[in-house]
């Protein structure tokens, strides 16, 4: 198979610059398998990855313009395939981009908002086993930032400010679910652009996380945000 | 030259390299030093190249520049403990920096945000005597019971609750779903990204991808830390009045598959630290002991990966079997199942000829009963397995092998958790677990109490005068590495696998001295032959993954070595530490760990007695022969 990447290193090269490698295809081969197969038998490459199974989002890049984890993707027969950094974040070499921006906004919406620091008996309390599973399934996103670099939102308007982008909704959704959470989550969601989104369901397309329902979620707060008039 | 026997020890190579090194170095320095603590890093400037013989060969190493950052409590690492001695140090009001290798929040096996099992002390005495019993009498007695008599009890859930995790597993009733253990109790559901949230949130000040290669060292006392910022190359040197060595395991090691070893961990993973204390001076334990969980090794490219795969461990079993389908492990209680036993079954299994063709054994997953009973973690494997990759478990029995994701070797502590190098302190320090592995409580109560002895001991560290010919010949030594042109060069990947495979051949859950002395035979030779061939092709310093992974390789090398010698070394079985050719466990000459330590150069292996506080030898020996008992 043909492997079309984008290479750069910014201390050396005026821009990025792709490169095709041939290699040989076998049974189930995953993309972190070709980046490895090219690293180790043609030149080397600079890439990053951890967990080989879509819960640490260090490997998430472009394959032939779609975000994938490298990891958990595998190539069909006889494809000749083109490789990029995760589009709209700033490459530090090759493959391996800075997403600790996105990654700390994220962070700092997703603190729980509480008067009191809980004790042992708020949570040995008894909570709703669905509503336990219902968080359980968000906290499954690893903030690999594929549904950002999927999002037309983002990505037409190159505009982060308006709409912070799936996961950053996510996040502020894990918080509305969380019985422990005392912050007004819903116009938190409405603040970071919960209507820009045109609910195309293209983060729930690329998310490695199958347990997320993306569109329930915005659906939900938006349910949410028009009872209390925040509809736009 | 060093002699052949020097040759065939530990260190030399290095130990004469530096010797040659500081000659060149050193002319560079003086006077330099003072202008240079001011000067923000850029890497070396090239056009004061120097050049320098080593090893036969000219290497142009650039004049030193380097960045000085200066704190009282410096955290190596970005996991479990490192966050926890970070925030319980903070919360002490310390002065205080992390320093993690990978983007922090998502290195390591802590950068796996999946469905962590949280154990919390219920109650302290009780929790030590039960992992005193699990270490199968080897751990340190005062150290254990200083560490799990130091917290209050589950404060460990009110602190992961705290830091965000809130959906802890559920019974049918809304009750929270708790595993017991003695003196222990086990919620699922602990996602970690919420811990380092947490030291995001609390401004606590972390610099990341920055790897640390050496410490700091001053007249024998660790003063601090240097390393290299990985997307630029720059050189940075942490100046700090304790040090908290707090990075992960070293597992990648563990024989290679197309992306990985035979382990859960990650890239990361190297034993950095660990080798670097060896170096300097700290005698390292528990190098023969690991922790292992069985996990399916196909697809190739998602081998032994935990999230990725689909496993079994010591608290989920019932549905291994071997490969006539028996069920041989699911009648053994969970009391009395621990994760040697657990190793030890599966290494009994395979050298009975029932195992699987890559030497494991299978789980069988084709009933909806077990099916739904898997944990979430595996269960959410199993359609993309069919799906994506045409493996369908509901089918046919999958194979898994025994792999790495923990080992224990560690600078051994005291029960301060001060290692031998005063300014050092290690919360996963060797000797505290034993034969055990290790598990969130130890971990965490361990890197809380650490934090607040490596408090106390700021007051006390004070220096007089400082040499920064240390910060010279490291920055030589990485700048060697990157520079080195030599005939027949072999890349930092092939020298890493020729380790990975020598470990594989040696290290894995049957165990015997041929196997064990070829590869130890095998790594002197990647030392001897292909370490000074090991060249990077890439010369940037920008992310020059290469790099980093030829100065990996230098630390695998000597934690594989002290592995194999160790597990040579103790012809005795116990734990995961299963010797085909000495196939019981002997008290009379084994109830002792066993310290490597570098003496000029040379590994030397030592017997070391159990440290004892409420048992006696006597009384361990027959405490560990029976079934625990509260």
């Amino acid at each position: 198979m043909n492997v079309k990447i984008q290479k750069y290193d910014p201390s050396t090269d005026a821009g990025p610059y792709y490169k095709t490698y041939n290699i040989p295809w076998k049974k189930n081969i995953t993309i972190l398998e070709v980046l490895v197969y090219i690293h180790e038998n043609h030149e080397a490459i600079a890439f990053d990855y951890s967990c080989r199974g879509r819960v640490c989002g260090r490997c998430s890049m472009m394959l032939d313009g779609e975000p994938v984890m490298a990891c958990y993707t595998p190539v069909g027969k006889d494809r000749d395939i083109v490789l990029e950094p995760l589009r709209g974040f700033p490459v530090i070499r090759d493959f391996i981009v800075d997403k600790s921006k996105t990654r700390d906004r994220i962070a700092k919406i997703e603190a729980r908002v509480r008067s009191k620091l809980l004790v042992q008996s708020d949570i040995t309390a008894k909570m709703d086993p669905d509503l336990a599973k219902k968080i359980g399934n968000l906290e499954w996103c690893c903030r690999c930032l594929s549904c950002i670099a999927a999002c037309p939102v983002i990505n037409e308007d190159k505009d982060q400010e308006k709409f912070i982008g799936p996961a950053g909704i996510i996040a502020i959704g894990l918080r509305y679910y969380d019985p422990f959470d005392e912050g007004d989550r819903v116009v938190e969601a409405v603040q970071n652009g919960l209507y820009e989104c045109i609910m195309c369901g293209k983060c729930n397309e690329v998310c490695p996380a199958a347990e997320i329902d993306h569109l329930g979620v915005y659906s939900e707060l938006r349910e949410e945000a028009k009872k209390k008039g925040l509809e736009p | 030259m060093a002699t052949k026997e020097e040759k065939e020890n530990t260190g030399v190579s290095r130990r004469e390299f530096l010797k040659n090194a500081k000659l060149l170095a050193g002319s560079v320095a003086g006077g330099m030093a003072i202008a240079n603590l001011a000067a923000a890093g850029t890497p070396g400037d090239e056009n004061k190249a120097k050049e320098i013989q080593i090893q036969g060969s000219t290497v142009k190493v650039p004049e030193p520049v380097y960045e000085v950052y200066n704190t009282d409590i410096l955290v190596l690492g970005g996991g479990f403990i490192a966050v926890s001695a970070a925030l319980e140090a903070f919360g002490q009001g310390a002065n205080l920096m992390m320093v993690d290798k990978g983007p922090f929040g998502y290195s390591g096996g802590f950068g796996m945000n999946w469905d962590n099992y949280i154990t919390s002390i219920t109650d302290g005495e009780m929790a030590y005597k039960f992992n005193f019993w699990y270490s199968e009498g080897l751990c340190n007695q005062k150290a254990l019971k200083a560490v799990f008599t130091h917290m209050p009890n589950h404060r460990i859930m009110v602190d992961i609750a705290n830091r965000g995790s809130s959906a802890f597993a559920r019974t049918k009733t809304g009750d929270l779903f708790k595993i017991p253990m003695p003196g222990q109790e086990m919620v699922e559901h602990g996602f970690s990204r919420h811990e380092s949230d947490e030291v995001k949130r609390q401004g606590i000040n972390v610099v990341d991808r920055t790897m640390i290669t050496n410490l700091f060292m001053q007249d024998g006392r660790c003063i601090g830390a240097m390393g290299i910022h990985l997307p630029t190359g720059a050189f940075r040197v942490f100046r700090a009045k304790a040090t908290i060595l707090a990075t992960g395991p070293c597992t990648w090691h563990y024989g290679w598959i197309s992306v990985s070893p035979i382990s859960l961990g990650s890239p990361d993973n190297t034993g950095d630290l660990d080798a670097v204390a060896l170096r300097n001076g700290a005698r390292i334990t528990g190098c023969e002991f690991f922790a292992n969980d069985l996990i399916s090794i196909y697809p190739e490219g998602l081998a032994a990966s935990y999230n990725g795969g689909i496993g079994a461990d010591d608290i989920n079993y019932a549905y291994i079997c071997d490969k006539n389908g028996d069920f041989w492990m699911k009648d053994i209680p969970k009391s009395e199942m621990n994760r040697g036993l657990f190793a030890r079954e599966v290494a009994k299994k395979i050298l009975d000829g029932k195992g699987s063709p890559n030497g494991g054994v299978y789980v069988d997953c084709r009933s909806d009963a077990i099916l739904d009973g898997l944990r979430d973690t595996y269960k959410r494997n199993v359609k993309p397995y069919k799906d994506l990759f045409g493996i369908d478990v509901q089918k046919d029995m999958l194979e898994v092998a025994v792999e790495w994701y923990e080992s224990n070797a560690h600078p051994i502590i005291d029960e301060n958790l001060a290692t031998d190098i005063p300014g050092l302190y290690c919360p996963a320090g060797g000797g505290l677990r034993g034969a055990k592995s290790g598990g969130i409580s130890l971990n965490m109560s361990a890197a809380s109490l650490a934090a607040i002895n490596a408090v106390k001991f700021t007051e006390k560290n004070k220096i007089n005068k400082i040499s920064w010919q240390p910060v010279y010949d490291e920055f030589t030594r990485l700048y060697e590495i990157l520079g080195r042109k030599v005939k027949n060069p072999i890349r930092p990947h092939t020298v890493r696998h020729s380790i990975q495979k020598a470990s594989y051949k040696a290290l894995g859950p049957i165990r015997n001295a041929a196997g064990l002395e070829s590869s130890i035979k095998e790594l002197v030779r990647i030392r001897r032959e292909d370490l000074p061939r090991m060249v990077v092709s890439t010369k940037t310093k920008v992310f020059n993954t290469e790099w980093k992974e030829a100065i990996e390789n230098y630390n695998m090398i000597d934690l594989v070595e002290s592995m194999c010698r160790a597990a040579l070394m103790r012809t005795e079985t116990r734990g995961q530490h299963y010797r085909s050719d000495f196939d019981k466990r002997d008290n009379e000459n084994w109830l002792c760990n066993i310290t490597v330590k570098l003496v000029n150069g040379k590994m030397q292996l030592e017997k070391d007695p159990i440290v004892c506080l409420d048992y006696t030898p006597d009384q361990v020996k027959k405490l560990i022969d029976n079934k625990f008992r509260a």
